[in-house]
């Protein structure tokens, strides 16, 4: 051992001897421990994906209605669009940031999480996100520009300034569920000896199952934007329900919920009908389908008990399953039991996780319901305080039902990373003290939200300019008014 | 190595390099503010803090995402090697990772914080301790790949903590304080701050003479340690430290003379070259050598797939960084904004 590690290190001074001996000493220590980290990783990756997925929906929805609101203030010169526009941005500001961090997150522990994944299929997945790292660096770029741009630049081209926001937000998402995508139905590749060879990139990112997942997320993207800004002026609204800027805001945030929320219901159809055809097995645990079955119901509830494998306790509604996955009444629907029992996924999770989503997502459909009504029937949401409730409870749904289909992806997908390539098992890492980096992580994070929290609502409570003489937002007062 | 990879595999390791060095430089600077201001904090007065936060402010992301674009280029271009680093570097990643994401925190939540409270006291001790500790581990990581030790397996998991390694972090953090001064010179000289621009010229020089000598210490040592490394960074096919010693010499030349532009121009040379020179120094096919080098880039069909899409890419992106620079960084706009605020008292 001496012999060798002389050989490797030239001739080291005796200082730096004492050195390698502690390094020798150390390194036990950084060995991995039999212990199984898998669920670690898992609960680390499922949490820190979590947490950046509602800060990246606010970036891809923010934008937007910042846009919105300032859009209006060009059109109606009313301070109170202009106001609203202003503070939009501030809030996306500060939401963007702690995103970029947060995502920057997930790429360092794409690889310290799950080096066997990335080593293997890095370059199948490499081109979108190549993309996405141009998507993400002009989303960064024009956030810059347009933030502190509110006084240097002609108004009208302020406005346009916004616009690469919205759309590279778009576009990083996009590449970014794309990759996913590719998890759930790999292709453009060839396995030779463990290494892959014959790539196709294009290939690659043009899954079946590419298109329907980028949007479905863009839609719940803008559901959780609209609904969680809404929500946040209803509780301004219930205590003061006449404040006219709290109305403008939450009237629009609504608006950008409920038209995202209808096409969101038949996003949701061809996705079911794309698992069907990519991922049965992923579908029986949706719909807690234990047995194949033809002219299979759907199943509304229950619980999947995987002992006597039938799920109780539900509501059953004959054919429907068929006919939603396959357009037929009549036709197969594969059970789990048709799959050996180490490829399948937990079961119960997938189930309820899916009813969360599609019941959570039904609801909200109704309040958009309500909303079209209203504007009909000339109704202010404010001036009705069981509305108001139901706006205030739509924030946290939306972002609840948001969670449950990712559960619903990510979980259902299980024990693969890569769909019946490879096991996730098979990708994780074998770092030492991953319970201690979950640990950290959770604090990091915990004091990373409260700090978000703590600056958002500072920036709520600023008093809100009522006439244009009293209006004045120079961008530079951000700067010395904190000094 | 498949004749076909080795054209866009130079290429892509080119392009990897010039992002890294982008990154070196761009967030390095803006890591340096992070330390002058918690090193500095107790003696300077308002408007020399306030010159800190306003110049990083418009930029900082930006110069933050070339970080995501070197990760992401790593693990399309070359998987194992990717793989390899995080096997071997998971815990000074982790924690140049926390530093990271402490820092761009605390700065947004110290920067759109309308009052002053516990949250914005907070961030800025951590806006200080975060930008001092993130490249010092990411210094660890690139000296822990210049010392192999990473390809032993006995001591991979200890590479970052060799000697070499450990100096290299407290080079970064050096270089990232020589170049945050030297940008803070010309800025302060574009806002016409004659006084700042006096403290950031001596702060410049300090610093510009403490990270050249221990550039000459690191290079003393690395000889020492392992003079095969040493004989190709100084002797190599190009001779890129000699580059980065006249960079270093010309940026105090132009300090002492008051040449903004020709300072941080020379400083990013000194940085640059001794970037380029450790690049070249090493490649990926030294750094595995279990690995043939087929196995460690991806197929010719990726690389070139690659190639089209950053080409692409740049095609939107220069123009929008060059705006953004142009907006905030250059004498045209800042003086028309300058005067703008001076006929508007």
């Amino acid at each position: 051992m001496a012999g060798d590690n002389g050989k490797m290190m030239g001739r080291p001074t005796t200082p730096v001897r004492v050195w390698r001996l502690a390094q020798f000493q150390l390194a036990p220590a950084f060995e991995s421990h039999p212990v199984d980290s898998l669920l670690i990783a898992r609960w680390q990756m499922a949490f820190t994906l979590g947490s950046h997925i509602i800060l990246a929906c606010l970036g891809v929805g923010l934008p937007v209605l910042m846009l919105a609101a300032e859009w209006f203030s060009l059109r109606t010169n009313d301070p109170l669009w202009r106001a609203l526009a202003h503070r939009w941005s501030k809030a996306f500001a500060v939401l963007f940031a702690v995103g970029a961090v947060s995502g920057t997150v997930l790429s360092f522990e794409l690889g310290i999480l799950w080096p066997k994944f990335m080593g293997t299929f890095g370059s199948v997945i490499g081109l979108p996100f190549t993309l996405e790292g141009f998507a993400f660096f002009l989303e960064a770029i024009f956030a810059g520009i347009y933030l502190y741009g509110w006084n240097k630049l002609p108004p009208r081209l302020h406005w346009w300034t916004g616009v690469p926001i919205a759309l590279s937000g778009v576009a990083s998402a996009s590449f970014v569920v794309t990759a996913n995508a590719w998890m759930n139905a790999p292709r453009g590749f060839t396995m030779r000896d463990g290494v892959v060879v014959d790539v196709d990139p294009i290939a690659a990112m043009t899954g079946p199952t590419a298109a329907v997942q980028i949007v479905h997320m863009l839609l719940a993207a803008y559901m959780v934007t609209g609904f969680l800004v809404a929500a946040f002026y209803a509780c301004v609204l219930w205590n003061k329900p006449t404040c006219l800027y709290s109305r403008k805001a939450m009237l629009l945030a609504l608006w950008m919920g409920t038209l995202a929320s209808f096409p969101q219901g038949l996003a949701g159809d061809w996705a079911a009908k794309t698992v069907a055809r990519t991922q049965p097995i992923k579908l029986a645990a949706m719909e807690g389908q234990f047995k194949t079955e033809t002219g299979a119901p759907l199943r509304i509830g229950g619980w999947p008990d995987t002992i006597t494998r039938e799920t109780h306790y539900d509501i059953e509604i004959p054919y429907a399953l068929s006919i939603l996955a396959y357009g037929d009444p009549h036709a197969t629907v594969q059970g789990l039991d048709d799959f050996p029992r180490e490829n399948q996924p937990p079961v119960v999770v997938v189930h309820i996780a899916f009813q969360i989503m599609v019941g959570l997502g039904t609801l909200l459909m109704a309040l958009g319901g309500w909303t079209i009504l209203s504007w009909w029937m000339k109704w202010h949401p404010a001036d009705n305080r069981w509305v108001l409730l139901a706006i205030m409870a739509s924030g946290p749904a939306t972002v609840l039902a948001m969670e449950a289909g990712w559960v619903v992806t990510e979980v259902g997908r299980q024990p693969w990373i890569a769909h019946n390539v490879m096991r996730t098992k098979d990708a994780a890492s074998h770092i030492p003290g991953l319970e201690w980096l979950f640990l950290a992580t959770l604090a990091i994070y915990l004091a990373l939200f409260a700090g978000l929290t703590i600056v958002l609502r500072l920036l709520a409570a600023q008093p809100i300019p009522t006439s244009s003489n009293s209006f004045s937002l120079p961008a530079a007062s951000d700067q010395s008014s904190l000094s | 190595m498949n004749p076909e990879a080795i054209l866009p595999a130079s290429l892509l390791y080119g392009i990897l390099l010039l992002a890294l060095t982008a990154y070196a430089i761009l967030g390095g600077a803006d890591f340096g503010a992070g330390i002058w201001e918690f090193n500095t904090s107790f003696r300077s007065h308002r408007r020399d803090r306030q010159l800190l936060r306003e110049v990083i402010g418009p930029v900082w992301e930006a110069n933050h995402v070339w970080l995501i674009f070197v990760l992401v280029i790593l693990w399309s271009a070359m998987p194992r090697v990717f793989q390899h680093l995080c096997v071997v570097m998971w815990l000074p990643l982790l924690l140049g990772l926390a530093g990271i994401v402490c820092r761009g925190a605390a700065f947004i939540f110290r920067a759109y914080s309308p009052v002053e409270n516990s949250v914005t006291r907070a961030s800025t001790v951590l806006f200080g301790l975060a930008s001092t500790a993130a490249p010092f581990f990411l210094g660890t990581v690139v000296g822990g790949i210049l010392t192999r030790e990473a390809t032993n397996p006995r001591l991979s998991q200890t590479a970052w903590l060799n000697p070499l390694a450990i100096y290299s972090g407290f080079f970064a953090v050096a270089v990232c304080l020589y170049l945050c001064s030297v940008f803070l010179f010309r800025e302060a000289g574009l806002r016409h701050e004659r006084f700042l621009m006096e403290i950031w010229r001596s702060r410049a020089m300090l610093s510009g003479v403490w990270t050249g000598l221990l550039a000459m210490a690191g290079l003393a040592f690395i000889s020492s340690e392992q003079p095969e490394m040493a004989r190709r960074l100084i002797w190599g096919d190009s001779p890129l430290v000699l580059l980065s010693w006249a960079g270093g010499m010309f940026s105090m030349v132009a300090l002492y003379f008051r040449w903004p532009l020709a300072a941080v121009l020379a400083s990013v040379l000194a940085v640059a070259a001794v970037l380029w020179g450790a690049g070249l120094a090493v490649s990926p096919a030294t750094m595995i050598p279990e690995i043939p080098l087929d196995q460690l880039v991806a197929p010719p069909s990726v690389l070139w797939a690659m190639l089209v899409a950053i080409a692409g890419g740049m095609l939107l992106l220069l123009p929008s960084l060059a705006w953004l620079f142009w907006l905030f960084k250059s004498s045209s706009a800042l003086d028309h904004e300058h005067l703008a605020h001076s006929s508007h008292p």
